[in-house]
């Protein structure tokens, strides 16, 4: 008899969880796939939302798909390899017209861009041989950053620049470390004799959550081993990290002594320079993120209405600085 | 049960000495076991059955003393070399693999196989001698294939006796058969044990239990501290002198002392 | 993919679902998840109009045989009473040597059985500090789990490194009567491990050493070996999945998995194991595994927002935990 319930209860309790997991996807936003002629269907594999990049990328992505009458499938991925080919293929099963991907992994995307010839596959950020390329330009980014920089030493260190301190995640790929390339090869247009050995990497690590704080410990942990040098800069992959670099400088006091560049033009980029940090912190490489839908859609209707059009779009990058902070993201 | 008559040594374990560190756990203990005998081994917690049966099992080596079975002397390294020489043991907390059937348990170890190397198994004929082996103990258990967890606290130890005789040992070492078993359960448990001795296989019984003590076995040893206290025909004595000798330990002292 | 049925003259012979159940030793936990899962087909088919589609079916099936191969490997370590949380990392090791060699113009036969052999060398490692030296499963694949990875990290210096080959299109897009070849390669594995747990005196061991390990020793086995091998077939189940994941990414990538470890465990304590050991079906496993793929096939098709995935996720974590305690000790 105890056997007996026992395996009711177990029984019971599987269908409650089956019933409540049921639920929770009723809860959601469920988007049903529409066979409508003339109307094209967007799949969005992005990275994930809880990323602010992706997240403002992805809402003006739908906000201009909707706009242009496109429908959207959702969903992410992780940049896990195996999530990115699952969700392409359900996207190919589901019919759709076009697929943005959003992931950063080159080989996935390429193999399921010449087994499905017959979808336009944009990827976001990153070149795939075969797909249209929408997205910043990693490295060219980086250059913009580090002529600025340059432009910066010279202005205000006159010239005089002890050590340059990448703080990145290398270990994101390689994307990550062309932005950091980028910096330095365009501070090196203007000052091509900067020893290679005064140029410091410091992996900072994944989740992005940790980049902060990581990126803080690297910054004063340098300066303790060095704390002899004097005008010191420190680069970073993303806002996050210049956040960390800017709480290190700050609780140092040695302002002074810093400059930090790093790549998004985010949020906490404007936050800092609004508190008047803009002399420390003096630059952000815009990525525009909350524009990418924008300048995307427009372009990918007319890919997919057969128009000629170039294979590749990028936003133009430029540097965000204290100066030009409210003419691109006023108060 | 020819009790008079001085049998054939099968097993002689002489003036063993064993020490943890500072302790002193066995002190010269003499114990000898006849081949058609069940012998009793009896004494307080900590009096040292248990140190001098993991010395006979192969888990510890005697600091010093000698060991022969059947005249003569042997070296017990190892549980292997144990169960090689013939000792089997029940131990205590059974050793039973809860999450596996009769068969499985009283084949674990020793499989009978097809081939050495893919080692699959010959499931029936391990079940039909399964079977067998229980029989020959008058135990019943009709389903080789039940698991151990279903069998009541009786069966479990008769399987794990089962377990023991099932490769014709030449003694068994019993360690507290009958404990947390139910009065019922406690007296098919000792009709095994003397269908054990009928078939030729002399144990010796470890027990707290002085009643299933005197039903089955023929001689009593009684240790403490360490020591032999005293070896009694059971014919020859009763529970109190028996239990006098546990806790006073008046009687004979082993020769040499610490 | 149970015991026979007992023979017993007092099986209880109950009309329905329940004499059914009760007849069976096991069966509760199989039958229990193999309800879960055909409801959460059921709903899915309902809900999407693509769920019950061969091709999706096929395809979740296929894009899941990593995982599958790798939770097949898995649920042996832990019937033995282990863990192993560095199957991913052996996988990106693995894989990314293989890769490099071949680059460099190795035969990619001869860089195929290097793979195998460096996920196999890595289990052993995992295996030997495990049973030999006795430091907990955990720490060690914790530990082991950073270091293949970030030699993996170094050697390919973080980059995805592509592939092709003959070896590679033929299990990574290839089909049999319409059936994707890695899907062949995950059955084949789960019957194999079934056989030899059912059959073979290996499989009783696993059993035994996880169930009672002090038992095992006093009968003889070699516990020690018997934990060792349990996660050298570990970290061999991941240089396998690895080589599916190669042939169906078409990469190496250093940084897979990082965040689907806790999948492959998912996938075996929702089968059915025992966390502590000794207890469990193989095909459990499966279905696990098939819950698993089936959840985020469902929710793709839907479109749920990422962090109700993650919800559910963790919720089916917890609930398979629950259920082992349950069925462990809670009515004993």
């Amino acid at each position: 008899m105890k056997e007996k319930v026992k395996k009711m209860f177990l029984l019971s309790l599987c269908l409650a969880f089956v019933l409540s997991t049921a639920s929770v996807a009723f809860a959601s936003d469920r988007i049903e796939v529409d066979e409508e002629d003339g109307v094209y269907t967007l799949g969005i594999n992005n990275f994930r939302d809880s990323f602010e990049f992706c997240w403002k990328v992805h809402q003006n992505i739908e906000e201009y798909a909707e706009k242009y009458g496109i429908k959207t499938i959702y969903a992410e991925a992780n940049m896990e390899p195996e999530a990115i080919k699952a969700n392409l293929d359900t996207f190919a099963l589901q019919g759709v017209d076009a697929i943005f991907e959003f992931n950063w992994i080159t080989d996935v995307t390429a193999k399921f861009v010449r087994e499905n010839p017959d979808i336009v596959v944009v990827t976001g950020d990153y070149i795939v041989d075969g797909a249209y390329y929408f997205g910043a330009n990693q490295y060219q980014a980086g250059v913009v950053l580090g002529r600025y920089l340059a432009e910066q030493v010279e202005k205000r260190w006159n010239g005089q620049l002890d050590a340059m301190v990448f703080a990145a995640c290398y270990q994101c790929g390689e994307l990550l470390i062309q932005r950091m390339d980028g910096i330095l090869d365009g501070y090196k247009e203007t000052f091509p004799d900067f020893p290679d050995d005064m140029v410091f990497r410091f992996e900072n690590n994944n989740p992005t959550s940790q980049q902060t704080q990581n990126t803080k410990q690297i910054v004063t942990d340098f300066y303790t081993a060095h704390p002899d040098m004097t005008h010191i800069v420190v680069g970073t992959n993303n806002d996050e990290g210049g956040l960390g670099a800017m709480a290190a400088v700050e609780t140092m006091g040695k302002e002074e002594n810093f400059f930090i560049v790093s790549h998004g033009g985010d949020t906490p980029f404007h936050e800092k320079i609004r508190a008047g940090k803009g002399d420390v912190w003096i630059g952000s490489v815009a990525y525009m993120p909350e524009r990418y839908g924008e300048f995307m859609i427009p372009w990918l209707k007319d890919i997919l209405d057969g128009k000629d059009v170039p294979r590749e779009m990028s936003p133009e990058h430029f540097v965000l600085t204290a100066e030009n902070l409210d003419q691109y993201y006023p108060d | 049960m020819a009790l008079a008559v001085e049998q054939e040594c099968i097993l002689e374990m002489k003036n063993i000495h064993k020490s943890f560190g500072g302790l002193k756990a066995l002190d010269g203990v003499n114990l000898d076991l006849r081949c058609d005998e069940v012998i009793g081994l009896v004494g307080d917690n900590a009096a040292g059955k248990s140190t001098l049966m993991k010395i006979l099992t192969g888990f510890y080596h005697a600091d010093s003393g000698s060991i022969s079975l059947d005249g003569k002397q042997v070296r017990i390294d190892s549980p292997k070399v144990s169960k090689r020489l013939g000792i089997e043991m029940v131990y205590q907390n059974l050793e039973l693999c809860q999450n596996m059937n009769v068969t499985e348990n009283l084949f674990l170890g020793r499989e009978i196989m097809r081939d050495p190397v893919l080692r699959f198994l010959k499931r029936n004929q391990m079940d039909k001698k399964s079977v067998e082996i229980l029989h020959k103990l008058k135990i019943d258990i009709q389903e080789p294939r039940k698991r151990v967890d279903k069998l009541s606290g009786g069966q479990q130890q008769a399987v794990a006796i089962g377990k023991a005789v099932s490769f014709d040992p030449k003694m068994l070492v019993l360690d507290e058969p009958t404990a947390n078993l139910a009065l019922k359960e406690i007296g098919k448990v000792l009709d095994i044990v003397l269908q054990l001795k009928e078939n030729g296989i002399p144990a010796i019984f470890i027990s707290h239990r002085l009643d299933d003590v005197f039903h089955v076995c023929d001689r009593i040893f009684v240790l403490r501290g360490g020591r032999r206290v005293t070896v009694k025909k059971i014919s020859e004595t009763n529970h109190d002198e028996i239990v006098r000798y546990m806790f006073l330990g008046d009687g004979e002292e082993e020769p040499q002392r610490a | 993919m149970d015991e026979p049925q007992e023979t017993g003259t007092k099986a209880v012979k109950k009309a329905g679902l329940f004499g059914f159940i009760r007849k069976w030793d096991f069966s509760g936990e199989i039958v229990s998840i193999l309800i879960a899962l055909i409801i959460l087909c059921a709903f899915f088919s309902l809900t999407s109009p693509y769920f019950l589609t061969i091709k999706n079916i096929l395809n979740f099936t296929m894009n899941t045989s990593i995982l599958g191969i790798m939770a097949a490997g898995l649920f042996i370590a832990m019937v033995i009473g282990e863990i192993d949380v560095s199957q991913y990392s052996i996988l990106a090791l693995s894989t990314a040597i293989m890769v490099i060699f071949i680059r460099r113009g190795m035969n990619s036969g001869l860089a195929i059985v290097i793979a195998i052999v460096v996920a196999l060398v890595c289990g052993m490692i995992n295996g030997f500090s495990v049973a030999f030296l006795r430091i907990n499963p955990i720490i060690t694949t914790l530990g082991t789990m950073m270091i293949y990875r970030g030699i993996a990290f170094k050697i390919t210096e973080a980059k995805a490194l592509g592939v092709t080959g003959v070896f590679f299109s033929a299990v990574g897009s290839g089909r049999i009567l319409g059936i994707p070849v890695s899907v062949y390669i995950m059955l084949g594995i789960y019957l194999l491990v079934h056989i030899m747990l059912t059959y073979t005196a290996h499989g009783k061991r696993v059993y035994a050493v996880g169930g009672n390990p002090e038992a095992s020793f006093i009968s003889g086995i070699d516990v020690r070996m018997v934990r060792f091998w349990g996660l050298v077939v570990s970290g061999a189940a991941a240089g396998l999945a690895g080589l599916i994941f190669v042939s169906q990414v078409g990469a190496t990538v250093p940084t897979a998995g990082q965040g689907g470890l806790m999948d492959v465990i998912t996938a075996v304590i929702l089968g059915g194991i025992s966390l502590s050991g000794g207890k469990g079906k193989v095909a459990g496993t499966l279905i696990g595994v098939l819950i698993l793929a089936i959840l985020s096939n469902g929710m793709v098709l839907l479109s749920v927002q990422s962090y109700y995935q993650t919800i559910v996720k963790g919720g089916v974590i917890l609930m398979a935990v629950f259920v082992d305690s349950v069925r462990g000790g809670g009515f004993k």
